[in-house]
């Protein structure tokens, strides 16, 4: 037995105004669950906490709470002392019990056909990553999309595609999907990865249901400009200045002895609209050991067509990417997109290794910079983050320079189009995003994505930089104090 | 039938057939007992969500025949 304190949202609504923490002390088995824990405490303590649950072993999806703002089924999660057990994010009843109903009853059926046939199957594999769930609607507590439009929420969509596959189903998926929000997901990923079944969403039911929509014809006009602009041109991101590839040699050396050789691959946004923070990065390159070949023939990865259900012209892309770096013998590519990055590393397959800048400067180790002193905040980019599972090596290197901040890691609205495609809802999200930064009391907010930063600076008055800018900012610092002549 | 999702602290319902439990069992139950009289089916979560049946790999147990009942 051991001894546990936690801390429980408490709702009445005939008697509360607001939900309240209230703080427990009980005793439960060693390797106890988070359930465990809630009839402890109903039995021995309280018997007026509600809490919903039923066959205690992952499979019914009833039990989903937070623990410490995570969700988790309460029967499958191992109790911590001192954590925090809220009720996911939907209409509370009470104490735990949220109000499931509407959201359950929004997934959709399957609609038989006249003279069904069972699935062949190959059918019944495409099916597979798509039917497990249980309907514990953790994907929608943490959908930022939801939050802000009448987005039905991913396992909604998930269940359209399992249905949209199944040839005993005469429903029309694609246009319901279309109706109930397909194009507000961001991508941020989010669903997936606090899916107790790990079903991957994003990829395997909202970007599949976006392809299947292009050929329908209702792809967004804004999604279809983009398209042809990487059509015409191989960027998403209209030519207005000189570009970063233009400004930059074939190689760039370190000051000092090489550490390691990459290929760079610079991406869109980085190459077009914000040149400055790629070449403050390659800056902070040189001065930690790194050899920098910059291959010209590089083009857009694919990510905004990918993400939006247009594939006509990605494996051109894919090929002519792959091959620029794989003929100059290049075995590692850096990427300091993240969005790129994590197309890179999931939607191609590379015969070199991708690696992030921030994966790249702790591996090799960072020359300190001098600190500033400026508090920052720092946003996670939902495909560095979830995408590349980079979460610590960005905090390593702030830390080296600023005093950090840290807010809650939720999606700026951005991402999957949603930034072109459905602009209120992206500012919708943006100024939620503004607001958690008000909130930390920083000076400056710094993130590691083009598309985050350029549009968090709309949502906020503080100054949003690149993770290689501050670090470069560090490093001007300190040969101000040691009185070295900046390098031209 | 009506189904609520209602959180019920302390309230009083009369009802001719009391069923405990919304797997297979309990709902055919309710579904039979209630052309005949007040019927509460009480669940400790949404019918349908719980119970062994909407987790069940294909395995049932049934009485076939009312000796075994």
């Amino acid at each position: 037995m051991k001894g546990l304190t936690i801390r429980i949202s408490r709702f009445d609504p005939e008697n509360d105004e607001t939900a309240h923490l209230e703080t427990y002390t009980v005793n439960v088995n060693d390797g106890a669950r988070v359930l465990h824990v809630l009839h402890a405490i109903h039995d021995t303590l309280d018997p007026s906490l509600s809490f919903r649950y039923s066959c205690a072993s992952g499979q019914c999806g009833s039990c989903a709470v937070h623990v410490n703002g995570e969700p988790v089924l309460a029967c499958l999660e191992e109790a911590k002392d001192g954590m925090t057990i809220e009720p996911i994010h939907l209409p509370v009843k009470k104490d735990l019990i949220v109000d499931l109903l509407p959201t359950l009853e929004a997934i959709a059926f399957l609609l038989p056909v006249e003279d069904s046939v069972l699935p062949k199957k190959s059918e019944i594999d495409a099916i597979k990553p798509l039917k497990d769930c249980i309907e514990c609607l953790a994907c929608v507590s943490v959908c930022p999309a939801v939050d802000v439009t009448k987005f039905l929420g991913p396992t909604a969509m998930r269940q359209q595609m399992r249905l949209a596959l199944d040839p005993r189903d005469s429903g029309d998926r694609i246009a319901d999907a279309v109706r109930d929000g397909l194009f507000t997901c961001t991508s941020c990923q989010a669903c997936w990865k606090v899916c107790p079944k790990n079903i991957e969403i994003p990829g395997k039911a909202i970007e599949k249901l976006r392809a299947q929509a292009n050929t329908r014809g209702f792809t967004l006009p804004r999604h279809l400009e983009v398209a042809a602009l990487v059509k015409a041109t191989g960027r998403s991101v209209p030519w207005t200045t000189e570009t970063f590839l233009e400004k930059v040699p074939d190689v760039i050396e370190p000051y000092g002895p090489v550490k390691a050789t990459v290929g760079f691959f610079v991406g869109c946004m980085y190459n077009l609209r914000q040149v400055q923070s790629a070449l403050d990065a390659m800056e902070v390159l040189r001065r930690n050991g790194i050899r920098v070949i910059i291959p010209k023939e590089q083009v857009c990865c694919g990510s905004p067509l990918i993400r939006t259900g247009q594939l006509a012209i990605i494996e051109t892309l894919k090929k002519q990417n792959i091959e620029t770096f794989q003929s100059r013998g290049i075995d590692t590519v850096l990427t300091m997109c993240a969005g790129c990055g994590t197309t890179l590393k999931n939607d191609y397959k590379t015969p070199f290794k991708v690696i992030d800048i921030n994966e790249l400067l702790t591996q090799y180790g960072l020359e300190p910079p001098a600190r500033l002193s400026i508090k920052a905040t720092y946003h996670d980019p939902c495909h560095l983050m979830r995408g590349q599972g980079i979460r610590d090596q960005p905090r390593e290197l702030i830390r080296q320079v600023v005093d950090l901040v840290e807010m809650p890691s939720i999606c700026c609205g951005s991402g999957g189009g949603v930034r072109s495609g459905n602009p209120e809802e992206a500012a919708a999200l943006g100024s939620r995003r503004g607001k958690e930064i008000k909130k930390t009391g920083v000076d400056i907010v710094i993130s590691s994505c083009p598309f985050c930063e350029f549009h968090i600076t709309e949502h906020t008055d503080k100054p949003v930089k690149n993770i290689t800018t501050v670090l470069l900012e560090g490093y001007k610092e300190k040969d101000r104090q040691k009185g070295t002549p900046p390098v031209t | 039938m009506m189904l609520t999702d209602d959180v019920v602290d302390c309230h009083v319902v009369d009802c001719h057939v009391l069923v405990t439990g919304s797997g297979g069992e309990g709902i055919r139950a309710v579904i039979e007992s209630s052309q005949y009289g007040d019927t509460v089916l009480v669940s400790k979560t949404i019918v349908g969500k719980g119970g062994c049946t909407t987790i069940a790999e294909g395995g049932y147990n049934a009485v076939m025949r009312e000796a075994g009942a």
